[in-house]
């Protein structure tokens, strides 16, 4: 038994009857919005024909032709109104008709259901009424046998007899029934058949409903001004240009608006122009035919409706194809790709394939057949040279989608020196310096380009890119530019994907540090500058061991010896190293200013931290003392000045209270040259004591910052102590007691409207003294107590080495908690071991505090 | 030839041109969507392009329509500011 067509139990179609396509509701909105539309526009018009009644005096030839174009704009917004009520009577007509014709459609599908339920119904009778039959015949059969038995002897059969008038009974009702069930499958088959008529006339009618609205709005098109500019509606004017296009006349796409044109004609002339372009870039005979087409596309490049449906119809390889023929087609010569002539024929080939890619509408396998597998690169490397030509011929990068970007990246810079994708080449070396810094100039791919990994995740890419910039011999700028696009320009409008780009070039660098072109340290000092704050932070939690809050928008997984080791390549190398102390001299004066300005112990151990890190990436890195001390003054140096420059001297009565001179003494001893030339012995005595710097420079800048009144700086000394030698004295300040609101309670109380040195000394050490033990703890617990520097990797001074027998001597006996070794030049190397205890504890009371 | 003129008046239509212009553009605006749910619900491409066709007309006639009443509107100012330049200009007062 067949069932007619149609899934069973769709209630949009059955037995090839289907519902309208189309949504009634949204095309009356969309009716209520013409209607809308228009009455505003008739509120216009008659603004307009209202304004001149605002100028009644006005007499003269330019009133007389103002006038004129009143009745001109006002006839215009009146046309504007017309069409547009028709537009909505059209579309309320149609969406009244659609409704009625889907009714009726669905009206035909539940007739037809319930006609093919009875059609099942009636064949499943017939077929119980035959069975009925067979079973009749059958009885029949045996009992005229056992009649015709018995006969032979000569007895009466009554059973038999009575058996067989049952049976032509049984036989009789069953044929009654199959007839009887016959003609209700007649019936129900008529219905089906008349509800299928039913439908398809429904669907014969929402058709030409639609056609009829169709009509209308084109009449609506073709009867506006735009149209009588451009020859008739979107529709007409498309398939008159279609037309002649593929007969040949790209005239009719001079100064075209094509964006004017239904996007389907748009795409379909896309696709004849492909089939154009293909077809001339290898005929010899049709060189001018084909620099015409050229011209015309060069009009078109920014129209996505034409680029997707000149890139989607040819698909990636062909594209590939007509790229090189049309290189070819110029013949370079013993020119290269950049040849002036191939680069103009090929720009609106680029220029389009760039658009295309961009608006997210080509086709998904393009990309794919354009490069070709990853894993038969090693084919393809000597068309790479002219891919990347053509590809940067487009103008702009930014003009490509940045997916594709990437990938094009990919195939020229990466899976060439994939082992996997091309085992038998090795290290290519090719110079793509070029197409590296175009690609920069679209910071999305560039990003995507660097943060990436080699075909099987073994290989970042940026490990990739540096190892061939680091072999290739060259300044590296074209690599610069890409980490500089895709770590930092990308900030801008993609923070995570530029954050991973940051994280890979810090991860890959200092695997790279011996050999670092020029043209790379302006971006690596870049990632630096803006992740300072990042590393700032892994120091921090490494020092304290605590769980600090991670800065806003941090790189995430960065770890502390991932940062220690990038700002150890970047302090080792000459070219970056002065950028890198500068910047992490100022990181480190800003926190220590805002840990003064905000009695902050977050900020002066983010502060303390930092240093230690650059102290520590210093005292590893491969350079020589003096470098170092370089290195260590830069930091230093930078400090100050930040510092000297974030404290408001318009506070500083007379002169500035934190001169160079102080805060470059505090942050010469935060980055202290001889302790890491001489393995930190020269810190361990002095260090607490050495911090009075520190202490004054905090006093100062509390003064400057208004926490403190300026008296206090008479009576801290420049070594940090305290003068008390008057502490039962009241302070003058021109003749009158000092009066301060020393407890910051906002109001000047009590004794604060006299103000004793002593009192003044009290609150100089609650304030200063906090925030200066705070940076002592966390120096001492950072250097000693978990980032003990290991004397023997230390570098040596000129003139040893490790093999020098004199050098070192571990095991002697340490002094007071003391481990001594031997250094350089028998020199005593002691490292404080147990000093560190109260320091540390210390430490723990100010955090818990 | 007889002129007559109210600068004052000029740059009051002027400047009603203007907002006429600009609510000209509002109105264009706001066919956008009835194009969008017009397409989506037609239930036949041919249908759902000649909406979409009517509006793009419509919206870059009343485009060139909402030029044309701008320029004028400024067109109007100009006037106005020339008309008392010259009058304020054309015989300096002795």
């Amino acid at each position: 038994m067949s069932r007619p067509d149609g899934p069973a139990g769709s209630s949009d179609a059955f037995a090839g009857i289907t519902v309208p396509d189309g949504d009634p509701g949204a095309v009356r909105d969309a009716a209520a919005t013409f209607r809308r539309a228009a009455h505003g526009l008739e509120g216009i018009a008659s603004d307009l024909r209202a304004v001149p009644a605002l100028v009644a005096d006005w007499r003269g030839p330019a009133s007389a032709a103002w006038h004129g174009t009143t009745v001109t704009n006002g006839s215009a917004t009146d046309a504007a109104v017309e069409a547009l009520g028709v537009c909505a009577q059209a579309a309320t007509t149609y969406a009244d008709e659609l409704e009625r014709c889907q009714t009726r459609a669905r009206a035909a599908i539940a007739d037809a259901r319930a006609a093919q339920a009875r059609i099942d119904t009636a064949h499943a009778a017939i077929e119980s009424a035959r069975a009925q039959q067979r079973a009749a015949y059958a009885g029949i059969d045996t009992a005229n046998h056992a009649i015709a038995t018995h006969a032979a002897v000569g007895t009466p059969a009554p059973q038999a007899q009575q058996a067989l008038a049952s049976a032509q009974g049984e036989l009789h009702r069953a044929q009654s029934a199959e007839s009887s069930a016959d003609g209700q499958l007649g019936q129900a088959e008529a219905d089906l058949a008349a509800a299928q008529r039913q439908g398809a006339q429904a669907e014969s009618d929402a058709i030409a409903a639609a056609r009829s609205a169709a009509g209308a709005f084109q009449g609506v098109a073709g009867g506006s001004p735009i149209a009588a500019v451009f020859g008739g509606s979107p529709a007409a004017v498309g398939d008159q240009i279609l037309a002649r296009v593929r007969a040949g006349d790209l005239s009719a796409l001079a100064g075209g608006p094509l964006n004017y044109l239904p996007t389907r004609i748009q795409r379909a002339i896309g696709a004849e122009l492909a089939d154009q372009a293909v077809a001339l870039s290898t005929d010899p005979d049709g060189h001018d035919r084909f620099m015409a087409l050229t011209r015309t596309l060069g009009e078109h490049t920014g129209d996505a409706d034409l680029a997707n449906g000149f890139y989607d119809h040819l698909g990636g390889e062909e594209a590939n194809q007509l790229a090189h023929s049309i290189g070819l087609f110029q013949t370079p010569g013993g020119h290269g790709w950049d040849y002036g002539p191939v680069q103009d024929t090929w720009h609106p080939y680029a220029a389009l394939l760039a658009t295309a890619t961009r608006s997210g509408e080509l086709r998904a396998d393009f990309a794919d057949g354009f490069f070709g597998p990853a894993d038969e690169v090693g084919d393809r490397l000597g068309q790479h040279p002219w891919m990347t030509a053509f590809v940067m011929s487009a103008g702009a990068a930014s003009r490509y989608g940045s997916t594709f970007l990437y990938r094009a990246g990919k195939e020229v810079l990466i899976d060439p020196e994939d082992a996997f994708n091309n085992p038998n080449s090795g290290p290519l070396h090719e110079d793509n310096e070029a197409f590296m810094s175009y690609v920069a100039g679209n910071p999305q791919a560039a990003g995507l380009l660097v943060s990436g990994t080699n075909s099987h995740g073994a290989m970042s890419n940026a490990s990739t890119l540096l190892r061939v910039a680091v072999g290739s011999g060259g300044d590296g700028a074209g690599l610069g530019d890409l980490i500089r696009a895709g770590t930092h320009d990308l900030r801008a409008t993609n923070l995570p994907l530029a954050n991973a780009a940051a994280h890979d070039v810090i991860q890959a660098t200092p695997g790279y540090a011996d050999h670092i072109p020029s043209g790379l340290h302006d971006a690596l000092t870049t990632v630096l500058d803006d992740h300072i704050r990042d590393f700032e932070h892994v120091a921090t939690q490494y020092g304290t061991g605590g769980d600090w809050p991670a800065p806003p928008d941090a790189i995430t997984g960065l770890t502390y010896d991932e940062g220690h080791d990038y700002l150890r390549t970047l302090l080792a190398d000459e070219g970056m190293r002065a950028d890198a102390s500068t910047i992490v001299g100022d990181r480190v004066a800003e926190d220590l200013f805002n840990g003064v300005a905000h009695d902050s112990t977050v900020d002066l151990t983010n502060g303390g931290s930092l240093s230690q890190m650059g102290v520590m990436a210093a005292a590893d890195a491969d350079m020589s003392a003096a470098e170092r001390a370089d290195a260590m003054n830069g930091m230093a140096q930078a400090a100050g000045g930040k510092l000297v420059g974030l404290i408001p001297t318009s506070r500083v009565p007379g002169a500035a209270f934190v001169t160079d001179k102080v805060a470059s003494a505090a942050f010469g001893e935060m980055f202290p040259t001889d302790a890491v030339n001489e393995a930190w012995d020269a810190r361990e005595g002095a260090q607490a004591a050495s911090y009075g710097h520190i202490k004054k420079l905090i006093t100062d800048a509390q003064v400057a910052t208004g926490q403190m009144p300026p008296a206090v700086s008479d009576i801290v000394r420049a070594d940090g102590t305290v003068d008390l030698s008057h502490a039962s004295e009241v302070v003058q300040v021109d003749g009158h007691d000092l009066a301060f609101d020393l407890d910051h309670d906002g109001r000047i109380t009590g004794d604060e409207h006299h103000v004793t040195v002593q009192a003044l000394a009290d609150a100089a050490a609650g304030d200063s003294g906090t925030t200066f033990d705070a940076v002592n703890a966390l120096h001492q617990n950072v250097y000693n107590a978990h980032h003990l520097p290991d004397v023997d990797a230390l570098p040596l001074p000129d003139g040893y080495s490790r093999d020098n027998p004199g050098f070192p001597e571990p095991g002697a006996v340490g002094d007071g908690g003391r481990e001594r070794v031997r250094g350089a030049g028998g020199r005593d190397v002691r490292r404080r071991v147990d000093a560190v205890r109260p320091v540390a504890a210390r430490a723990e009371r100010h955090r818990a505090g | 030839m007889r002129i007559e003129a109210d600068a004052g008046a000029i740059s009051s239509a002027g400047a009603r041109q203007s907002q006429i212009a600009t609510a000209i553009t509002n109105v264009s605006t706001d066919l956008t969507s009835a194009a969008e749910s017009g397409a989506a619900g037609a239930g036949t491409p041919g249908l759902a392009e000649a909406i979409t066709g009517a509006v793009q007309s419509w919206q870059g006639s009343l485009a060139m329509l909402s030029t044309s009443v701008a320029g004028i509107g400024r067109n109007l100012s100009g006037s106005a500011t020339a008309y008392q330049v010259v009058d304020e200009t054309a015989i300096p007062a002795g």
